[in-house]
């Protein structure tokens, strides 16, 4: 309503956010918070024993993290934010005020982080000289480890209360909101999920890095095995922990979110092929401990694709669980805030709204004025003809080839945050809902799309104007003289 | 007269937009979130300084090694290409406070300008992502063997990734410069125009490109003279003193040249009123500057012995000359924006207001109709989205429905709650869980009672609920086959 409003009409703007956000996660967990401290262990245990080739094999693959993670990684870290604050700058802009000072811990965490993985990189073969150097050196390695953990933890902390503000609405704070009831089930599902993570992929990086050696070999997929297994319980309880305190609305949610509405009967099956997954790794991963020359090649990288595949795949149902809101019972997911639902509702998005063709709902102006709610009221989530298309769900609803009924329409619209308790509540009055169903009739119709205001530019709202010439008038009182 | 003469002048110019701000407090104290804002701006700016001004030189020095078959550039080139992988990352970490702060204080202002300019503000994500993996690219293949028998392909690597970088500036200053002028943003479709709204962007380009090579300049000056850079034995032609001499010009040169495009960048700035306060603060700034270049003119001149003596004091001017700059922006940009903030505050406050009292008006008439079971209201509410008694919407009417469940309500709860699918010509229901049992349990009654499948009480009329039945034409819809 406030905000120009950039829109993808073809991809849907969630699809920008999620790829964004599954990289950035696919690259953190396993590469940053899990391998920094495998790593670390590596180079210790090198240093314990005396075998100069764990070293070898440690530095390799944190150069291949050293690289991912500060570029990639660090990217689409900033990326998440600078997406989200395109598509719902009311959510983050909101997030932003209500979490300053833990985004800003954070960052300072962060400095440290990638002020540590430059040293720890960079330096080294340069602290390889003495006893003392290389103990520090590992040092480094463990400040790392905690303050990458330390960043996730964080991050999560906002996560959480995105899903469940828990008393946060009643007491507004930054400790009420960072110590949602999603919290702490959340860090205990991430944290071993991203050990296990980098357990595989350094599994997945020694097929290329330990080719020859194949006695060493055997001994490293053993010791990453056995740190698989040590993190494995720990990821199932947290999972557990984790879906147990997921609130019982958003549970109804979660057989939609796995799949499409019409695949809610087969969710049963994706849960199981989850379960299939993690059976595999486990599988793996005591292959690996108990006889690792028994592992091809091929093998080794099955598991690693699997964990991530889960990974992306719990990330999706926790972007979805968390509907009809984008913040728990304080904003909708299209960036509506609850508390501003009654006035909206009785008196119009519309007369509210900064950017809108019409304020006045006419006969003649209405299939623009429809233009303007479902620019406001639904494309943070919906597209015209492309993905999630508004047209589609009518053609699944009505019939594609069928004469839509727009009573039956607006009826449903009416009601659907009832019957589909992942869409929020229509936020306008009656007469925006019809306008709004005006607008979806014609969309079907002449397959027309809706270009964002990104690449259309705005249109602002007719009387927005009323207050500024005063001012300038009054301001300007020489040049008002001057003026013949 | 005047006042509606001026008025109509106004409106034959763009309107300017007066958005409702985010109706939350500030996190802290908003002088502690400016602070925070211009001294880790300049932090940033630092950082990015050396990194586009490593790249270029690092480009520079390459290419002059490759046509001329100069060893010590070559070696140069390593030197500085090992210090921009550094730089850019800490360029990136300490982007992200000013950025912050940014987006806390500006909120309206910034995300706006972001939204104009949208593909392209995000483009910045892969752009320096691909630059920063080339310049790795760069940086860890310089001693392979396919490299040193291709020197050229190696140097086109640099070379695009410097193009890359020189994208990001253009992007980022086009934001900043937009979000001051919400009067301009009518006129913008897309990045391009958003780009010319006013002559100022290219100026703060050219400012920003002569700082990136001046500081760049004064870091190699520092970088050659540390015990750990090696020059005898590896350097053929240059001495430690050359070196530094060598990039004590180069940063006179760029920052002299900033005497000419500062000026540029302060005539091109537009304005609504004087602004004294800006003009002092940058009047100090550029007195600092002056010092510094009579010491920078001397350090130059100085003999191999001495050379270096003044790097710390020219180092300090240029600072204070840095800060007054940061902060002289920061007045620009609070000034413009006051006659825009204090319209938004306004309207804010009249929208929170009106909010409230709808909000209040709600509770009020919740409080008066109580919150008994009321089967039929729920229903309302709940199903009718797809069912009516006796037409058929997106799911089948409930007079056929209800005949299975006769005198079982909690078949119907049951049901609701973990639908099957038993007649394939309708999408599939939705589960109702969330409702919970209790409303569940009461709709279910009333829906038997409705359709005369309960033998408890009389059949009531069928009655139709007000969102669907009357407004739907019995005939114009047949939904789904």
């Amino acid at each position: 309503m406030d905000f120009p409003i950039f829109h993808m009409d073809w991809a849907g703007n969630r699809m920008l956010i999620a790829v964004i956000a599954i990289i950035h996660v696919m690259i953190n967990h396993p590469m940053a918070v899990g391998m920094m401290p495998l790593i670390t262990l590596m180079e210790y245990f090198g240093f314990k024993t005396g075998d100069k080739r764990w070293d070898t094999l440690a530095k390799k693959i944190l150069f291949i993290c050293f690289i991912v993670t500060t570029t990639a990684g660090a990217l689409t870290g900033v990326g998440i934010w600078l997406s989200t604050s395109l598509i719902n700058p009311y959510a983050i802009g909101s997030l932003i005020r209500i979490f300053f000072w833990a985004w800003f811990t954070e960052w300072i965490i962060f400095v440290l982080e990638v002020s540590l993985i430059l040293a720890y990189y960079l330096l080294w073969d340069k602290m390889q000289g003495s006893i003392k150097s290389k103990l520090n050196h590992i040092r480094i390695g463990l400040a790392l480890s905690i303050s990458s953990w330390g960043t996730m933890a964080i991050i999560v902390a906002i996560l959480g209360f995105m899903m469940d503000p828990g008393d946060w609405t009643k007491t507004p704070g930054l400790i009420t909101g960072a110590l949602n009831p999603l919290y702490l089930p959340q860090l205990a599902f991430r944290t071993p999920m991203a050990m296990v993570g980098a357990g595989l992929f350094a599994w997945f990086l020694m097929i290329f890095f330990v080719k020859k050696d194949r006695e060493f070999r055997n001994k490293a997929i053993r010791f990453v095995s056995i740190w698989c297994i040590c993190w494995l319980p720990l990821l199932f309880v947290g999972a557990m922990w984790y879906h147990d305190r997921i609130p019982q609305m958003m549970q109804g949610n979660i057989d939609v979110a796995i799949a499409t509405q019409q695949w809610a009967n087969q969710s049963n099956n994706l849960l199981w092929i989850t379960w299939v997954s993690a059976v595999v790794v486990v599988v793996t991963v005591t292959i690996g401990l108990l006889k690792p020359n028994f592992m091809p090649r091929v093998a080794l990288l099955i598991p690693f694709i699997l964990i991530i595949a889960m990974l992306g795949q719990f990330e999706r149902v926790r972007e979805f669980i968390r509907k009809p809101y984008v913040i728990g019972d304080y904003m909708y997911a299209n960036g509506i805030r609850v508390e501003d639902y009654p006035l909206l509702q009785s008196e119009g998005i519309l007369k509210y709204a900064t950017y809108a063709h019409v304020r006045e709902i006419t006969e003649d102006n209405k299939v623009l004025a429809g233009q303007d709610v479902f620019n406001i009221a639904c494309t943070r989530c919906h597209t015209t003809q492309g993905v999630n298309s508004v047209v589609e769900k009518f053609d699944n609803l009505y019939g594609k080839d069928k004469t839509w009924d727009p009573a039956a329409m607006s009826a449903y619209i009416k009601g659907m945050h009832n019957a589909r308790p992942f869409m929020p509540p229509f936020p306008g009055n009656d007469k925006e809902l019809d306008a709004l169903v005006a607008y979806v009739l014609q969309i079907k119709e002449t397959g027309e799309t809706l270009p964002g205001m990104q690449s259309a530019g705005i249109v602002i709202a007719p009387e927005t104007v009323r207050r500024s010439p005063v001012r300038i008038s009054a301001g300007d009182a020489d040049a008002s003289n001057v003026t013949p | 007269m005047t006042t509606s003469l001026l008025n109509l002048l106004y409106l034959a110019q763009s309107q300017t937009p007066v958005p409702h701000d985010i109706p939350l407090p500030l996190p802290a104290d908003r002088g502690l979130i400016v602070g925070v804002l211009i001294a880790m701006f300049l932090v940033h700016i630092l950082f990015v300084n050396l990194m586009l001004g490593g790249t270029i030189l690092t480009a520079f020095f390459q290419g002059r090694s490759i046509l001329k078959g100069s060893n010590d550039d070559d070696i140069l080139a390593y030197e500085i290409a090992k210090t921009i992988t550094v730089s850019k990352s800490m360029a990136v970490v300490m982007g992200v406070a000013p950025l912050l702060a940014i987006n806390v204080i500006y909120t309206v202002y910034f995300y706006s300008a972001n939204a104009l300019t949208g593909y392209v503000w995000i483009g910045l994500v892969p752009t320096a992502m691909t630059a920063f993996l080339l310049l790795y690219l760069h940086k860890y293949t310089w001693h392979s063997e396919f490299m040193l028998k291709h020197r050229k392909l190696h140097h086109s690597i640099v070379m695009l990734a410097l193009a890359l970088l020189l994208c990001v500036p253009f992007i980022f200053l086009t934001n900043i410069n937009l979000m001051l002028f919400p009067d301009k943003w009518e006129q913008v479709n897309g990045f391009f125009s958003a780009m010319f709204i006013n002559h100022n962007v290219i100026p703060r380009f050219l400012h920003f490109f002569n700082a990136s090579l001046a500081v760049t300049g004064l870091f190699m000056v520092w970088y050659v003279g540390l015990p750990s850079f090696k020059v005898e034995g590896r350097f053929t032609d240059s001495s430690r003193a050359d070196l530094k001499r060598r990039f004590y010009k180069l940063a006179t040169i760029f920052t002299l040249m900033q005497f000419v495009i500062g000026p540029l960048v302060w005539l091109t700035l537009p304005r609504n009123m004087e602004m004294v306060g800006m003009n002092v603060v940058l009047t100090i700034g550029i007195i600092f500057a002056v010092i510094a270049m009579i010491l920078l003119a001397k350090e130059i001149n100085a003999k191999d012995e001495v050379i270096g003596a003044s790097f710390k004091p020219i180092v300090l001017l240029l600072s204070v000359t840095v800060l007054c700059m940061g902060t002289g922006r920061h007045m620009y940009r609070e000034q413009i924006l006051i006659p825009h903030t204090d319209d938004m505050e306004d309207e804010t406050a009249i929208y929170v207001k009106s909010r409230d009292a709808a909000l209040e008006l709600q509770r009020l008439n919740e409080a008066a109709g109580g919150s008994a079971l009321n089967g039929e209201l729920l229903f309302t509410k709940t199903c009718a989205t797809c069912h009516a008694m006796d037409k058929v919407l997106a799911a089948p009417p409930l007079i056929d429905v209800a005949k299975t469940y006769k005198d079982n309500p909690q078949g119907i709860v049951t049901w609701a709650k973990a639908p099957g699918r038993k007649r394939k010509e309708f999408a599939p229901m939705p589960a109702m869980g969330h409702v919970g049992d209790e409303k569940l349990t009461a709709i279910a009654e009333y829906i038997l009672k409705a359709t005369g499948n309960s033998t408890e009480a009389q059949p009531a009329e069928p009655t139709t609920s007000k969102a669907t039945g009357d407004a739907t034409p019995s005939t114009s819809t047949q939904p789904v086959e």
